[in-house]
C-alpha cells in the first residue's frame, strides 16, 4: 500500500514583517511547513506504520520551497520519500491549479491508495487543496477527519462537523484531510533528522506534469488591515482609584 | 573553522525548543527546584527525541555524535528554559559507563536509564575530606577472594542524582586508605544494596538534581561489579573530563544567553527618567560588554568542540574554557539582574535562578582554580618544554 | 446577474440569500432539507438517501448548476459544504475564495496567513464561488416566494457510505453569538484561577473563550473557545483580554470588537495598544477587587 500526504512550504509567518505601505515583507521569513500540515504528516505516518504502507510526501510551489532543511524537516517525520515541483509559476498559485498539479504528481508517481491532507494552509486557509486534487483524480474524498483506518481497500475516516460526528467509509483509491486534532505532530528523533537527507527527494517538472493550468483566481493585491482605532486609556493598579475608573469604563458599556 | 550549523543541527535545535516548548513550562520548573527532580515522563520524552542517546555508541542504541552537536544542544536548552536541565548530563554519564564497563554492564545501565529516563548512575567521588584533592580520599575496598566479593566503605559526598538514578558508581582504594595509595577500583552498585544510606544536601542553586550525601557500610558487592580494570580506576574516570567540561561550559554559555535577552528585553520596555532604559548610557554599556562576552564565550567553547572533535588535544582548552565560561557566565547573569533592577531580585523573575545557578558552575566538574591547576602546567609545556 | 445560495443552516441561508440580493436579479436556494421560504426566488432541495454522506449530492449539484446556469455561488462555510461546493468548483474549472470578509462589485476580501494582511481577489471564472461566514451581511434584508422544488437525485459513482452519524451535544458557549467575550490568556497560572474570570464574566454577562495555548497546551478550554488565527473570528461589542499578551495571532479575532479592555500585569504588553481601556495588574490582585466592585 502507498500513501501520499500533501504538503505546502512556505514562508514562515513569526518572521512576516509588515512595511509602511501596509505590504508584507518575507525577506527573513524562512521556509517552513505549512503548520496543519504536520499533523497531517502524523496522521499519515502513524496509519502508514499501521498498514505496514510507504509514505511519500508531495508538495508544490514556487522555487523557493526547494530548501534543503525543510525537505530534511519533512523526512525526518516518518515519510519515505519527498516528491516535489519547485516552479516560479506556482507563485500565489489558487487552489484549481495546486489540486491539478499535485493530482498530476500523485498520477506520476504512481500506485498511490490514499492521499491524506492537512485542514487548511497558513498561508490562505481555503481548505480546498484536498477537493481539489481529488476532483482532478476522480477520487472519493471526505474531510474534517479526526480519526481514520483503512484495510486495504477501503478508508474510514471519523470526522466532527459543526453540529455532527460522522463515521464514513469510501473505497480507496481516495483523499481524506485531516483536521488538526487527528494527530499531534511528533518532536522528530535525531536519528530521524540524521537520516533524513539520505531519503529520495524527486524533483519534477511542470512539462512532465503537463503544465501549470491557467489562474481562476487573480490576486489584486495582498495589504497589513488597518488598525482600528483605540483609546489606549491605560491605567496602573498601583496608583489610587485606577481600579475604580477601569471598572467605570467597564460600567458604560454593560 | 567554520561554524555555520548544518540543515541537521538546525533542525535539532528546532525540535529542541519543541520539546521545551511541550514539555518544559515555568510552573513545572519551580516544582522540579523545589522538588529536586525532573518528572520522569519528561525525561523520558527529552530520552525518545534522541537528545539523551548523543555519544552512547550505536551498538547500545546510542547516536554517534560529536561535541559542537553537543554543546550547542545543552546551550540552546538552558537558554530556551533559562533553568537547569539535569537531563542534559544522562548520555554523557551513558557514555562514560559505555567506555570502560563490560558489555553486560552497558547493557544494564541503557535498560534502566530507558525505562526511566533518568540518569543510570550517581557518581561517588568526593569526600568531605577529598574533593579537588582526590588523592586524601579514604573510602575503600577490600577483596574478599575467597568469596568472590567486594567490600565497600566509605563516606561519599556531592553526590548528584544519587536519589534518582538506580545505580551509584563507587569509586575507593583498594585495601588501603593511606595517602599515597594510588590503586582505585570503582564498582556499579545498586543503590539499594544493604549498608548504603544517603542523606540530602541542600544547594542554593540547581536545585533541580538532588545532590546528597552518601554512606557505605560493609557494603557487600560481587566483584563482577567492577568497573574497568582493578587499579586503574581513577585514570578511567579521568577519560572523559574533557567533553564533560565542554557539556559544562555550554550550560554555563547557555545560561548566559538566557540572562542577557532577559535583560535586553527588559531595557528595551522599561522606562526610567522619560526615557527607554537601553537608551542611558550605563546600561548600554553593561548590555555591550554582555554581549562581547556572550560572543567570546560562544567562540571558544565552539573552538574547544571543533578541537576535540578533530582529535586535537584539548586539555588545555577545555580548562580554559570551563574556567572562562563559569566564572564569565556570572558575570553576565549579574550584570542582567542590575539591569532588571530590584525586581531582578525578587522571585517574580527568573534572572535570580540563572544567576545562582551560573555561580554553581564554578564548583561543578572542577573548580575554577583546579582548571588554573591544570592550565598552568599545560601554558609552561606549550611554551618552555625545552626548559622543563 | 443570477446567484446561487447554498446553505445547510437557517440562519445562514437567510443572510447569504439577503447578501445575495444585493448584486443579483436572481436569487436560486439549495439545500439539504427543512427549506427556509421568502428568503429566494425559487428553494431546491435535495434529499441524500439515509446511509450515504451529504457530499454524495455532488452529481445533483452538478446538474444544479448546469440548469440554474448562475453567475455566482454563495455558500455557508460549512466542512460538509467546503468539500461539495469545493468540488462543484474544482469541476467547473474554477476555485473557491473562502470565508471571504467584503465583497463588492468587483473583488472580495480573504484574511492571508491568517488576518496578518487581507488579501483582495477577483474571481477570473465564468461562475465565481464564495463562502461567507455569519456577519458577512449582517444588515441586508432577505426577500422572496414560498416556492420550493425538489431535485431529483442523481447517484454518485462512488459510495461515500455513511456508517454512523450522530449529533453532538450543543457547545457550552457560542462565542460567536455573545455580545461580550472575555478572552484567558497565559496570564493565568492555573485552571483554578480561571474561576475569578468565570465570576467576572457573570457580572458583565459576557462568555469565555481563550489564547490558543490554554487549549492546545494546557487543555483547559475545548478547542472551540480558542479566539484568534485558525479558531474563532469575533465581532462583539465589548471585548476584555485577560492575561492576554496581545500577540496578533490571537488579536484578528477580536479586532472588530466595537470597545476593547485589557488586563495585564506587564505595562508593556502589546494588547495596551490595541485596547480603549486597560488595567496594569496582576491577575490575582485586581481581577477580586474588580468582581467586588461590580458584584
Amino acid at each position: 500500500m502507498k500513501i501520499a500526504v500533501l504538503v505546502k512550504i512556505l514562508p514562515d509567518d513569526q518572521d512576516i514583517q509588515v512595511n509602511g505601505d501596509r505590504t508584507l515583507d518575507f525577506s527573513r521569513a524562512k521556509s517552513t511547513v505549512s503548520t496543519y500540515d504536520l499533523n497531517a504528516i502524523e496522521a499519515a505516518a502513524q496509519l502508514a506504520a499501521k498498514a505496514d504502507a510507504q509514505l511519500v510526501a508531495v508538495t508544490c510551489g514556487p522555487k523557493s520551497i526547494n530548501d534543503s532543511k525543510t525537505r530534511k524537516n519533512i523526512l525526518s517525520r516518518g515519510v519515505d520519500e519527498l516528491y516535489m515541483l519547485a516552479d516560479d509559476g506556482l507563485e500565489l498559485a489558487d487552489a484549481y491549479q495546486t489540486g491539478r498539479i499535485l493530482a498530476a504528481m500523485v498520477q506520476k508517481i504512481g500506485d498511490v491508495d490514499l492521499v491524506i491532507a492537512g485542514d487548511g494552509s497558513a498561508d490562505l486557509y481555503a481548505q480546498q487543496v484536498d477537493i481539489q486534487t481529488a476532483e482532478a483524480l476522480g477520487w472519493p474524498a471526505i474531510n474534517g477527519g479526526t480519526a481514520l483506518d483503512t484495510d486495504g481497500t477501503t478508508v474510514t475516516v471519523t470526522r466532527m462537523l459543526e453540529t455532527e460526528r460522522e463515521v464514513i467509509r469510501m473505497p480507496l483509491p481516495a483523499v481524506v484531510s485531516v483536521a488538526p486534532e487527528v494527530a499531534l505532530p511528533r518532536i522528530a528523533g535525531m536519528k530521524d533528522v540524521l537520516a533524513a537527507g539520505k531519503k529520495p527527494v524527486v524533483e519534477f517538472t511542470a512539462e512532465e506534469l503537463g503544465g501549470i493550468a491557467a489562474p481562476t483566481i487573480e490576486t489584486v493585491e495582498i495589504l497589513a488591515p488597518v488598525p482600528t482605532p483605540r483609546k489606549k486609556q491605560i491605567f496602573d493598579a498601583a496608583d489610587e482609584g485606577a481600579i475604580d475608573a477601569f471598572v467605570a469604563a467597564l460600567r458604560e458599556v454593560m | 573553522m567554520d561554524f555555520t550549523k548544518t540543515d541537521e543541527q538546525e533542525l535539532m535545535l528546532e525540535n529542541l525548543r519543541e520539546f521545551c516548548d511541550r514539555w518544559v513550562t515555568e510552573e513545572r520548573i519551580q516544582d522540579w527546584y523545589d522538588k529536586r527532580r525532573v518528572d520522569d515522563e519528561v525525561c523520558k520524552a527529552y530520552l525518545e527525541a534522541g537528545f539523551g542517546y548523543m555519544f552512547i555508541p550505536e551498538e547500545y542504541g546510542g547516536i554517534p555524535s560529536d561535541a559542537q552537536t553537543l554543546a550547542m544542544v545543552v546551550e540552546e536548552l538552558m537558554r530556551t528554559t533559562g533553568a537547569t536541565m539535569p537531563f542534559m548530563s544522562y548520555g554523557l554519564s551513558m557514555y562514560d559507563l559505555a567506555t570502560f564497563g563490560t558489555p553486560e554492564q552497558v547493557a544494564k545501565g541503557m535498560e534502566a536509564y530507558n525505562e526511566t529516563g533518568q540518569q543510570c548512575f550517581s557518581l561517588a567521588l568526593s569526600e568531605p575530606g577529598a574533593g579537588s584533592d582526590n588523592q586524601s580520599m579514604t573510602a575503600t575496598v577490600h577483596w574478599d577472594d575467597e568469596n568472590g566479593t567486594c567490600v565497600l566503605n566509605g563516606t561519599k559526598t556531592m553526590v548528584s542524582h544519587a536519589e534518582t538514578a538506580p545505580y551509584i558508581m563507587f569509586i575507593g582504594k583498594d585495601e588501603d586508605p593511606s595517602h599515597d595509595n594510588k590503586s582505585y577500583s570503582m564498582f556499579l552498585v545498586p543503590k539499594d544494596t544493604p549498608g548504603i544510606t544517603m542523606a540530602p544536601l541542600h544547594k542554593i542553586g540547581q536545585t533541580s538534581t538532588n545532590f546528597d550525601e552518601v554512606y557505605f557500610d560493609n557494603v557487600v558487592v560481587p566483584q563482577s561489579d567492577l568497573l574497568g580494570e582493578k587499579g586503574k580506576g581513577f585514570k578511567q574516570l579521568m577519560h572523559n573530563f574533557e567533553i564533560e567540561r565542554i557539556m559544562l561550559s555550554a550550560h554555563s554559555l547557555g545560561l548566559a544567553q538566557a540572562a542577557l535577552e532577559e535583560a535586553a528585553r527588559y531595557a528595551a520596555q522599561r522606562v526610567t527618567f522619560g526615557q527607554k532604559l537601553f537608551k542611558h548610557q550605563l546600561i548600554a554599556e553593561k548590555l555591550t560588554d554582555m554581549e562581547i562576552k556572550c560572543q567570546n564565550m560562544r567562540n571558544m567553547l565552539y573552538k574547544t568542540a571543533w578541537e576535540f572533535d578533530n582529535g586535537i588535544p584539548v586539555r588545555l582548552d577545555s580548562a580554559l574554557c570551563k574556567r572562562y565560561l563559569s566564572t564569565t557566565a556570572t558575570e553576565v547573569a549579574s550584570d542582567a539582574m542590575q539591569i532588571i533592577g530590584g525586581l531582578g531580585y525578587t522571585t517574580e523573575s527568573k534572572i535570580g535562578r540563572i544567576w545562582i545557578d551560573a555561580r554553581g558552575d564554578s564548583f561543578a566538574g572542577g573548580t575554577e582554580e583546579i582548571m588554573v591547576h591544570i592550565a598552568g602546567r599545560e601554558i609552561v609545556k606549550k611554551y618552555a618544554s625545552d626548559l622543563l | 446577474m443570477k446567484t446561487l445560495v447554498i446553505a445547510e443552516n437557517e440562519a445562514a441561508a437567510r443572510e447569504l440569500a439577503a447578501g445575495a440580493r444585493a448584486y443579483a436579479d436572481e436569487v436560486v436556494y439549495a439545500t439539504f432539507a427543512d427549506p427556509v421560504t421568502g428568503i429566494a426566488d425559487k428553494c431546491l432541495v435535495v434529499e441524500v438517501p439515509e446511509g450515504q454522506a451529504k457530499e454524495a449530492a455532488f452529481d445533483t449539484f452538478v446538474k444544479i448548476l448546469a440548469d440554474e446556469d448562475p453567475q455566482m455561488v454563495f455558500f455557508e462555510p460549512t466542512r460538509r459544504l467546503k468539500a461539495l461546493v469545493g468540488r462543484l468548483a474544482a469541476h467547473d474549472g474554477a476555485s473557491v475564495m473562502t470565508d471571504i470578509s467584503a465583497i463588492d462589485e468587483e473583488s472580495v476580501k480573504t484574511r492571508y496567513f491568517g488576518g496578518i494582511a487581507e488579501r483582495t481577489a477577483k474571481s477570473i471564472t465564468p461562475v465565481a464561488f464564495c463562502s461567507a461566514g455569519a456577519g458577512t451581511f449582517k444588515d441586508a434584508e432577505p426577500s422572496g416566494t414560498d416556492v420550493v422544488e425538489t431535485v431529483e437525485y442523481v447517484a454518485p459513482a462512488v459510495t461515500l457510505e455513511c456508517v454512523e452519524r450522530e449529533t453532538l451535544p450543543p457547545a457550552e458557549v457560542d462565542l460567536t453569538a455573545a455580545d461580550k467575550v472575555v478572552a484567558a490568556g497565559r496570564g493565568f497560572g492555573s485552571e483554578e484561577e480561571l474561576e475569578e474570570a468565570r465570576t467576572f464574566c457573570k457580572a458583565i454577562g459576557a462568555e469565555l473563550g481563550c489564547t490558543r495555548p490554554l487549549t492546545e497546551t494546557e487543555d483547559w478550554f475545548p478547542r472551540e473557545a480558542y479566539i484568534g488565527v485558525s479558531g474563532l473570528m469575533l465581532s462583539p461589542e465589548v471585548y476584555v483580554g485577560i492575561g492576554v499578551s496581545g500577540q496578533m495571532q490571537h488579536m484578528v479575532g477580536v479586532d472588530r470588537a466595537q470597545v476593547a479592555f485589557a488586563i495585564n500585569k506587564d505595562a508593556h504588553a502589546p494588547i495596551f495598544d490595541k485596547v480603549d481601556y486597560g488595567l496594569i495588574g496582576a491577575i490575582n490582585d485586581v481581577l477580586p477587587k474588580i468582581n467586588a466592585k461590580l458584584s
